[in-house]
């Protein structure tokens, strides 16, 4: 007889039994066992020439950062940042009568502790009144790093102090009582000057913040608006107006505040006279091989230096059927130009026209992230500090458009420290060994 | 309603056949190699005899590995029968080791006796297994560093056949057998490198392969006497010819994430090739119907398949199978048990690195009797290649289970 069941069951049973897997581990085993030839290679010996630009004037203001200094540099020339305020009222004008005593008038500042130079010496900044509305030299501009504005000769006052790493450090600079009493008076008397926003701005038009200390290199930089830090607001700059009510025994202040952060920005000053930058201009190039191979990044002026590839054309000759499958630019920065390796800035990689000004930001070759510098920082032996940059869509764009195109690679500082910092890099060009490569990995198929 | 019976068997068969080369049939890497890896000890019954067969004649189970054999089903007679096995297999490298377990069915083959002196016989087997994964880690050109090669691979190739054989005297059989081969073989490689943010590339070959190749079988079986019979046996193929269409994607992918890239893709051609002459020889010697012992030797000339440049270079194997069976004399009314167990050793078709793969395996098994079923199990262990030169060992444990439904048709089923 027959048993359909057992036939049956024997299908189920061995339908059951197919594919119960249980270890997925991939065998790690040698390449003999293929006999396929090596497909992927590697190139590191393609010509790059390098060259340091000086960008144009450059947006400095939006950071919210008030940032102050002075930095000596015999190699790239000395640095001077003033940074300059608008101010408006915070809030409502308080309704004061005559039996309200004017205390005094205080400058409120906040540093962020972001700062350079040494901690344990007293920096001295000078506090201005400016004398013209601080608004963009053009239509439809932001305000600049060669933008300045005129300032009282005589500073209302000097404020000494010092840093600390990472503080929050409370600075109060008290100003003239003549001030003080003013703005008291029109309050009382609900002048329309201060009354109105726009009235107080054209009457009064902002503070500058200008170093004194010119005898070593240092920064400071304090808050503008409200910003969280530590997971705390932060108070703002404020210019403080104290009084006391009759029969109280605590002061009142009234604060008169940034009023955007697009009137708070920082005015630079590069001295490149007699530095090896002397007689850089704004978007000419100078060939690494014209400033001892080396080329420059500094904050301040936006300097940077554009990369090309002369004969990436040829690199569409390596073989017919190849794909390139990374391309990182490695760059060593010049030993003993910095201090700690692992506290050389951040470096940023923007397109660049034949004219050498920015088009865009590079990004990678899916277009959504911004190519960045990636730090090797061998802070120990400082043998092989490097930067690195994932290339891949600049050199995949360039081999497909060579001879169409002269845009290239510019890399600089971030926008932020820029405007913000006097940080600056030493890099070394070609002529060093293993200093700057284009390494390429490719496929052969 | 007997015809009806049988366009069930051949619609499940028909069914079950797609799923019997549906599913990934070995997890070896050496099944990369080559046209994968060959299933080369037979039906169930010869499994369990070491994967002997050439010499051996029996009409209650089907023997696949000479076409001559299939004369000895008596006529009238009708077995179909389907294998399943269960394999554990053991891998080792130097540094790694593992194991996993698969299953499936082995093959469905039906054989009819249409006299007493002709036999047929036609079913669906697999000819070729592909199921690996691996990585290997290879120079870059150019530069000190390794980049990794994350291989896959599936498909594998079946076998139709078709067998007829004829008895010329009593003692004397020829056979001819006719086989189609098919299936794919899908090779797919993955490229890294030792960095970030970079094209992952991915290379997939895709070989459809056809053919077919006539096999001849001859058996002659000498009757020394009353008890002691001695069969031999001898089978070649004629020149066949394998063609095969290898259809190329080459794709990248940024970082794993971005979208796919097509960088090449070649639909290629049918191409042809000769499919070697393979010669085989066997000796049984039969006491009674207590001892059945059987040895075969058998040469592939897989040196002469060339398919491309791609393709690993085989090397001749050959083969030496002993196996042993033995029925125990039993109470009249109990039917007999079999015992069966066998020796199976390979050359190895490969040569990698100066080594050969070579695999050496233990069979043993038993038979008995269900009704008109007559059931086959076995156990088998193999072992094959080394650990040596960074290769890998892989040891093979199978269970195999098979089922011969057993009738006669033309004939009234008689009460028993």
């Amino acid at each position: 007889m027959f048993k359909e069941s057992f036939f049956g069951k024997l299908i189920v049973i061995s339908l059951f039994l197919v594919s119960c897997s249980d270890d997925d581990a991939v065998y790690k085993i040698g390449d003999k066992f293929t006999t396929v030839q090596s497909k992927i290679h590697f190139v590191d010996t393609i010509t790059v020439s390098a060259s340091t630009v000086l960008l144009d004037s450059f947006p400095t203001s939006g950071y919210n950062k008030i940032f102050v200094g002075y930095n000596m540099d015999e190699q790239l020339g000395n640095s001077y940042a003033e940074s300059y305020v608008e101010f408006t009222h915070k809030g409502s004008l308080p309704e004061l009568d005559s039996t309200v005593t004017f205390d005094s008038i205080v400058l409120y500042l906040r540093q962020s502790g972001a700062y350079s130079g040494d901690t344990n010496i007293i920096k001295t900044i000078a506090i201005h009144r400016v004398l013209e509305e601080i608004t963009p030299r053009e239509l439809n501009n932001t305000l600049n790093n060669s933008d300045n504005f005129l300032t009282s000769a005589e500073p209302y006052a000097e404020l000494s102090f010092e840093q600390w790493p990472r503080s929050l450090e409370e600075n109060f600079c008290r100003l003239p009582d003549s001030l003080g009493l003013n703005w008291f008076q029109m309050i009382v008397d609900k002048d329309s000057i201060i009354v109105s926003d726009d009235n107080f701005k054209e009457y009064f038009q902002g503070l500058a913040i200008k170093p004194i200390t010119k005898d070593i290199s240092w920064s400071a930089t304090f808050y503008g608006v409200d910003e969280l830090a530590d997971n705390k607001i932060v108070d703002e700059l404020q210019i403080r107006l104290y009084f006391r009510r009759k029969n109280e025994m605590e002061n009142e202040f009234f604060a008169f505040v940034p009023s955007e952060k697009s009137k708070i920005f920082t005015h630079y000053k590069i001295d490149h006279t007699g530095s090896i930058l002397d007689g850089i201009e704004n978007t000419t190039q100078i060939l690494s091989g014209n400033t001892n191979n080396l080329m420059f990044v500094q904050a301040g002026g936006r300097v940077g230096f554009r990369i090309d590839v002369p004969l990436i054309n040829n690199l569409n000759e390596l073989h017919p059927n190849m794909s390139i499958m990374s391309a990182r630019l490695i760059i060593k920065p010049s030993k003993g130009t910095y201090e700690k390796a692992s506290k050389l800035p951040t470096l940023h990689a923007y397109w660049i026209d034949s004219n050498n000004e920015i088009t865009e930001l590079l990004t990678d070759v899916t277009g959504q992230f911004a190519i960045t510098s990636e730090l090797n920082a061998d802070d120990f032996y400082d043998e092989n500090t490097y930067y690195s940059f994932n290339v891949l869509n600049y050199i995949l764009y360039k081999m497909d458009r060579a001879i169409y195109s002269n845009e290239s690679l510019f890399f600089s500082l971030s926008a932020q420290d820029n405007a913000t910092t006097f940080n600056r890099v030493v890099l070394e060009d070609q002529s060093f060994s293993k200093s700057l490569e284009l390494q390429l990995y490719y496929v052969v198929y | 309603m007997k015809q009806i019976k049988y366009f069930f068997y051949i619609l499940i068969f028909l069914i079950s056949s797609s799923a019997v080369f549906a599913q990934n049939n070995t997890i070896s890497p050496y099944s990369k190699l080559g046209l994968g890896d060959f299933e080369t000890m037979g039906f169930g019954w010869n499994t369990a005899l070491g994967g002997s067969g050439i010499a051996l004649r029996t009409s209650i189970t089907l023997n696949n590995l000479n076409p001559a054999a299939i004369s000895a089903l008596d006529s009238t007679s009708v077995i179909f029968e389907v294998g399943v096995h269960g394999d554990y297999t053991h891998l080792k490298t130097m540094n790694q080791s593992g194991g996993k377990k698969n299953a499936n069915l082995s093959y469905m083959a039906l054989g009819l006796g249409i006299t007493s002196k002709w036999g047929m016989s036609f079913g669906l087997v697999p000819y070729s297994n592909v199921g690996y994964t691996f990585e290997t880690l290879s120079p870059i050109s150019g530069t000190i560093g390794n980049y990794r090669t994350k291989y896959e691979g599936s498909g594998g190739l079946s076998k139709f056949f078709f067998t007829n054989a004829y008895n010329v005297t009593k003692d004397i059989s020829l056979g001819v057998n006719f086989s189609f081969l098919f299936g794919p073989k899908n090779d797919i490689e993955y490229y890294g490198l030792p960095n970030t943010n970079y094209y992952e590339i991915t290379q997939q070959l895709s070989t459809k392969y056809r053919g077919f190749v006539f096999d001849f079988g001859y058996q002659q079986t000498l009757h020394l006497n009353n008890n002691n019979k001695l069969t031999f046996g001898l089978t070649i193929n004629a020149p066949g010819k394998l063609q095969y269409k290898s259809t190329l994607f080459v794709s990248q992918r940024y970082s794993e994430s971005g979208s796919i890239d097509t960088l090449k893709y070649d639909p290629g051609l049918y191409r042809s090739t000769v499919y070697p002459v393979n010669y085989g020889g066997g000796l049984a010697y039969n006491y009674n119907t207590v001892l059945t012992l059987s040895a075969d030797y058998s040469l592939q000339n897989w040196s002469e398949l060339v398919i491309s440049d791609d393709f690993s270079d085989m090397s001749n194997n050959q083969t030496l199978a002993v196996g042993v069976e033995f029925i125990p004399k039993r109470l009249s009314h109990r039917s007999p048990i079999t015992y069966r167990s066998g020796l199976n050793y390979q050359s190895g078709s490969f040569v990698i690195d100066g080594q050969h793969i070579d695999r050496l395996a233990f069979t043993a098994g038993l038979g008995f009797k269900l009704r008109t079923m007559r059931i086959n199990v076995y156990g088998a262990y193999s072992t094959r290649g080394t650990t040596n030169n960074q290769l890998i060992q892989e040891d093979l444990f199978r269970v195999g289970l098979n089922v011969s439904f057993y009738e006669t048709w033309l004939q009234r089923r008689r009460y028993r």
